[in-house]
């Protein structure tokens, strides 16, 4: 395996790894799986990845763009990388939210107001466990 | 248990969350209702927001002091927090519901709502608690 394709694969173990973690406490529904992939010709130039909800079958899809994270990788800052990662986890609560409201020309309005229920949802689990941590 | 005490312990769990800082400042009215709600009678509660006021009427439907009586505060405090959830999308909510708003309105409000879950979200994080889980969903173990 060459030297560029076992530092992937590194790479993507552990964003694997750290997501995880972070999802494993803070799982809202319908989130249910994750794919990580590296792109190299997406429009975003100075994020080292994205996350993307896919209203489809209830993924988050995960984008490692390069060169920005490999060169991260390299001069092994993670930090940066988690801290992107943590600044995107709030998509994987909007949900399909935004695709509807921001993609879709025609809005079903039954579509966008069961999308705010399970958003509210949501942030009602957050809140309640906010709440339970500023009361200890 | 008379209403006095229920209405003492919803000021208090109000109270306990606006001093968090979790939601926008507002200034909420309660209203008993005599009645089960109308649309659908196993509602406890519901929020009535008016966001440009910074005011809100809460109403309290008989089946929540009913279930107050019998203990169960834990589930009643999630629905208050579930209602007080509307607060925090009722911005977004307008604009995607109002025809003439802009896609540009709409994005900036998906942005700042998103900015608002990022910040909680990192709460969180930074605290590595273990998250309880609500009882609004079937979470499979």
């Amino acid at each position: 395996m060459a030297l560029e394709e076992k530092e992937k694969k590194a790479a993507k173990n552990w964003v694997k790894k750290i997501f995880s973690q972070k999802m494993s406490p803070i799982l809202v529904y319908p989130f249910l799986d994750f794919t990580i992939n590296f792109n190299n010709d997406y429009y975003e130039k100075i994020k080292p990845l994205r996350l993307e909800f896919n209203p489809e079958n209830y993924f988050v899809n995960i984008y490692l763009f390069n060169p920005q994270f490999i060169n991260l990788w390299r001069k092994k800052q993670k930090k940066i990388i988690e801290d992107s990662l943590d600044d995107q986890l709030s998509e994987i609560y909007l949900g399909d939210l935004k695709s509807l409201l921001l993609t879709q020309k025609e809005k079903n309005q039954h579509e966008i107001e069961k999308s705010f229920d399970a958003l509210k949802g949501n942030l009602a689990f957050l809140l309640k466990n906010i709440l339970l941590i500023s009361e200890k | 248990m008379n209403q006095k005490e229920v209405s003492i312990w919803v000021k208090e769990t109000f109270q306990k969350i606006m001093k968090a800082n979790l939601i926008p400042p507002v200034s909420i009215k309660i209203i008993w209702a005599e009645k089960p709600c109308p649309d659908d009678k196993d509602i406890e509660a519901s929020i009535q927001y008016f966001r440009k006021k910074k005011t809100a009427n809460l109403t309290i439907f008989p089946i929540f002091k009913k279930y107050f009586k019998e203990g169960k505060k834990n589930y009643l405090q999630e629905v208050l927090i579930h209602e007080l959830s509307h607060l925090l999308t009722a911005e977004l909510e307008e604009l995607a519901l109002d025809p003439e708003s802009t896609p540009q309105e709409i994005e900036k409000a998906t942005e700042r709502l998103s900015c608002v879950i990022g910040k909680y979200l990192k709460k969180i994080l930074e605290n590595k608690s273990t998250m309880e889980k609500i009882h609004f969903y079937d979470f499979e173990e």
